[in-house]
């Protein structure tokens, strides 16, 4: 196993690839009483339709999961009760790009390790069970579509995006998941869940030959060919619609306005645009811009309001939203202050200021094992090292900042998403 | 070992610092503690809102944000905690840590002078807090109040405690009551603002690389205009409590689901020999998924989604909560009571005892892993007659018997039952 050394950060991981290809990252945390585990796989909500031995597959929209929840069945038992009885507090998630297993404990660790790794690498379902899971997914989806910052975002990327996959629900529909068998499961399963397309990350004080060891013991069967992303045609750089809105019982609207970015690429030129987002955000409309405080003191914007980039294979986005009287107007000053900036660039103090900030959130972040579990695995998958940030966010510039904003905050490329009280005109 | 070390800067001014390199970020609490009373609880809260509004240096949000940036980063919010019937004010910090600055120039005296500055030096208007700012705050306040009936589960555990300790200190809410808050004028806020600067006992906690004395000496330096005038009592919270007979109280809502609250006199609170084997005893009962009702109310009998017991250490308080299924709520809670009879009669396994065990040392180490664990922690011994380390709670909860858990359930003793409940008409027991 290599050792990487992070001595700014504090910081120092074990990294080994194993020949079957999974990646494994061990991140000593002496002192610390708890680890945590991640076994991630590089499939989401966004991989319904998928190319495997030159064919275009095309699976029920919210397989994967589908799939996750699933896979907690074991020949054994239930994965939760087990890890849960072994004092292991355990969860799992499912993004557009990515399903994650993960847990914590105290105690027991090399135990709970083995657990996490066989259920994940060993499918088992039967029709009964697959039906079972049924109604409970319904329900979630359901659930789901009674939440206004839910409904707000999946309408944003349903009408900011013509072609990605994202624009397709993690859940899926009642009707969609209606069409899930055991057969697709386990094809899906036997296309993504392949150790080459895994990573498995550890954070606490632990021997990482410990869990290389481990993993070693779970090679995994690749018996047919994996599945390779396959998104159809290219994205255009124009949002297909400009605008949409939903009525829902909400006390005020609330919005989310979309803004198209060139797609990041993947390693670390990829890492840096997205750092780069990050800051031109926080430039652009953060607590401390001059445009916060205008709309904050018009009462157009809440403490609640905020800005992100967020980005997947093949596509990246800069949202913002929150609760608002009136969304158009804060479109409207958002695109006027991209515009501004384009003409005039960025205050290179305020430029300076944010970036200190960000690095410090950035190494702040650390504290967290859930967000080295997740950077790690992201970072992995996309072919980067989330501890490099500290190098990175060094060669950023005013200039590059602001070109970002002039390029990606327009018109043609934004889709503004509002969710309205029922019966309110705006 | 994160043990913190306790030292007095002034008189009725208390820090208590940790120093570890364990973590990225060094965590700073300032909290004016005061006794719980429903005229001025409201006050109290808005307080620190309308400070972090801006200082006499950053006199709004935007240059104390910049001001903040400059820290890398740092973040400051206004907080208010319920201790048993003392309520605490004042701020919450987190900064990066000293050692991972990048110019070699430290964070922490910058830090410690920021939240002095929010503590003591706000902006004002002809020597007063600004009107219009605890005016904006005040509707805020208010708003966030009247939302927290929202969360029904939270809503349900808060009415039960308001019926429960009816006449006591420890009816009144954490931010106050609605109708205090929208009725607070500024003149008010400021001389309780005044008031409290000058009387209430103060708590500073800090945790980061920085030594306790030095940490000591940039809080001496910050706070170094406080303008005190003595020290008040803060007076003790009344945890001796024999209720006479169990007290019911239904209350109809549009809800779904329906809340059932059942709150406990334990007799016992955080510095007694006991606390430990009621740690147990609770975590028994309802405190994990290992738990009698966990285990045999939701999962065996499938009559709630959710069955938990949790302590109040200050007030002696125990709070079984469970969602039921309209018309369930009866045999709900026969279920818990059975299961609570089940324990005070000693049916209590070792495999139960083992888990209930394992369970609290697990969150308890987990706890040392964070700032907010720690903290936690440590805030609630500040208010301990008996403080002790997490090593040694551990040590304690480690040795608690089979004897001790059941006796300590025996000493439960049933005040309210209390039901949110969505039906029209109600079967309703004296």
């Amino acid at each position: 196993m290599r050792r990487l050394e992070y001595s700014q950060l504090g910081e120092n991981c074990y990294f080994e690839q194993l020949e079957n290809g999974l990646g494994i990252f061990v991140v000593s945390k002496p002192g610390y009483a708890k680890t945590m585990a991640m076994l991630a796989v590089s499939y989401g909500g966004m991989d319904a339709v998928f190319s495997q031995g030159g064919e275009r597959r095309e699976t029920p929209e919210g397989i994967a999961h589908y799939l996750e929840h699933k896979m907690f069945d074991m020949r054994e038992g239930n994965a939760l009760t087990l890890l849960s009885s072994a004092g292991a507090s355990v969860n799992a998630f499912t993004a557009k790009d990515i399903t994650a297993y993960h847990f914590t404990c105290t105690s027991r660790f090399e135990e709970n390790l083995r657990v996490l790794l066989r259920f994940v690498t060993t499918p088992y379902f039967t029709p009964e069970s697959v039906e079972k899971e049924r109604g409970i997914i319904a329900q979630e989806i359901r659930m789901y579509r009674d939440n206004p910052g839910h409904r707000v975002y999946e309408n944003l990327l349903g009408n900011l995006y013509a072609v990605h996959p994202l624009r397709r629900s993690i859940l899926g529909t009642e009707a969609s998941i209606g069409q899930i068998t055991d057969e697709t499961l386990l094809h899906c399963h036997q296309a993504f869940y392949r150790m080459d397309n895994m990573v498995l990350v550890v954070v606490g004080d632990t021997d990482p030959r410990l869990v290389r060891d481990t993993a070693l013991l779970f090679t995994g069967r690749e018996e047919s060919a994996g599945a390779v992303r396959d998104f159809g045609a290219d994205e255009p750089a124009e949002a297909p619609r400009r605008s949409i809105r939903e009525e829902m019982d909400v006390p005020e609207p609330t919005f989310l306005l979309g803004c198209k970015a060139e797609p990041f690429p993947l390693g670390e030129e990829g890492f840096c645009h997205r750092l780069l987002a990050s800051v031109a955000a926080e430039l652009l409309c953060g607590e401390g811009s001059e445009l916060y405080d205008r709309l904050y003191r018009d009462g157009l914007i809440h403490s609640d309001f905020s800005a992100a980039c967020i980005d997947y294979p093949g596509a990246a986005f800069l949202a913002l939203g929150g609760d608002s009287p009136d969304p158009d107007a804060v479109a409207e000053a958002v695109l006027q202050e991209a515009a501004r900036i384009s003409a005039q660039g960025v205050d290179e103090a305020r430029f300076r200021r944010v970036l200190r900030s960000a690095y410090g959130e950035s190494v702040r972040s650390l504290n967290s094992f859930e967000t080295i579990c997740s950077e790690m695995v992201r970072g992995w998958f996309s072919g980067y090292n989330y501890y490099d940030f500290p190098r990175l966010y060094a060669t950023l510039t005013a200039q590059k900042a602001a070109a970002f904003l002039a390029e990606t905050v327009q018109a043609g490329r934004s889709c503004l998403s509002v969710v309205v009280p029922k019966g309110g005109s705006l | 070992m994160n043990t913190p070390v306790r030292i007095q800067i002034m008189p009725g001014v208390w820090l208590s610092a940790i120093q570890t390199r364990k973590f990225k970020s060094s965590f700073w609490s300032v909290l004016l503690l005061t006794p719980l009373q429903e005229d001025s609880a409201a006050m109290t809260a808005l307080l620190p809102r309308v400070l972090n509004r801006g200082t006499a240096r950053y006199p709004d949000r935007r240059q104390l944000t910049a001001a903040l940036e400059e820290l890398y980063g740092g973040t400051a919010v206004p907080v208010t905690a319920k201790l048993g019937e003392v309520q605490a004010t004042g701020f919450q910090a987190a900064f990066l840590d000293d050692p991972y600055v990048l110019d070699g120039r430290p964070v922490s005296p910058a830090a410690a002078e920021l939240m002095g500055d929010l503590l003591l030096r706000p902006a004002t208007k002809n020597g007063r807090l600004r009107q219009e700012v605890i005016l904006g705050e005040r509707e805020n306040l208010t708003a966030e109040i009247r939302a927290q009936s929202n969360d029904k589960m939270r809503y349900a555990a808060r009415r039960l405690n308001e019926e429960m300790c009816r006449g006591e200190a420890y009816a009144v809410d954490r931010l106050g009551g609605e109708a205090q808050a929208e009725g607070i004028r500024p003149w008010e806020l400021d001389r309780h603002y005044r008031r409290l600067l000058g009387e209430s006992r103060v708590e500073l906690y800090y945790c980061g690389s920085v030594d306790a004395d030095r940490v000591a000496q940039y809080w001496a330096q910050a706070l170094m205009d406080i303008p005190r005038k003595g020290v008040a009592p803060l007076g003790e919270t009344q945890w001796r409590h024999r209720p006479e007979e169990l007290r019911r109280v239904v209350e109809r809502q549009d809800v779904t689901q329906e809340k059932l609250a059942i709150g406990l006199r334990t007799n016992t609170r955080l510095d007694s020999g006991e606390y430990p084997a009621l740690m147990v005893a609770n975590t028994v009962l309802g405190g994990a998924p290992s738990s009698k009702l966990f285990q045999n109310v939701r999962e065996r009998q499938s009559l709630c989604y959710y069955a938990m017991s949790t302590l109040d250490c200050h007030k002696g308080l125990m709070g079984i909560h469970a969602g039921v299924a309209p018309e369930q709520a009866e045999r709900a809670e026969q279920a818990v009571f059975d299961q609570l009879h089940a324990l005070q009669d000693g049916n209590l396994t070792r495999q139960e005892l083992e888990a209930a065990k394992g369970h609290l040392c697990n969150a308890l180490r987990s706890s040392m892993d964070s700032h907010g664990g720690l903290y936690g922690f440590y805030v609630d011994q500040s208010q301990s007659a008996a403080p002790v380390t997490v090593e040694e709670q551990l040590a304690r909860l480690e040795q608690v018997t089979a004897e001790e858990t059941v006796r300590a359930a025996q000493m439960l003793q049933a005040d309210t039952v209390y039901l949110l409940t969505g039906e029209e008409e109600r079967h309703e027991t004296a």
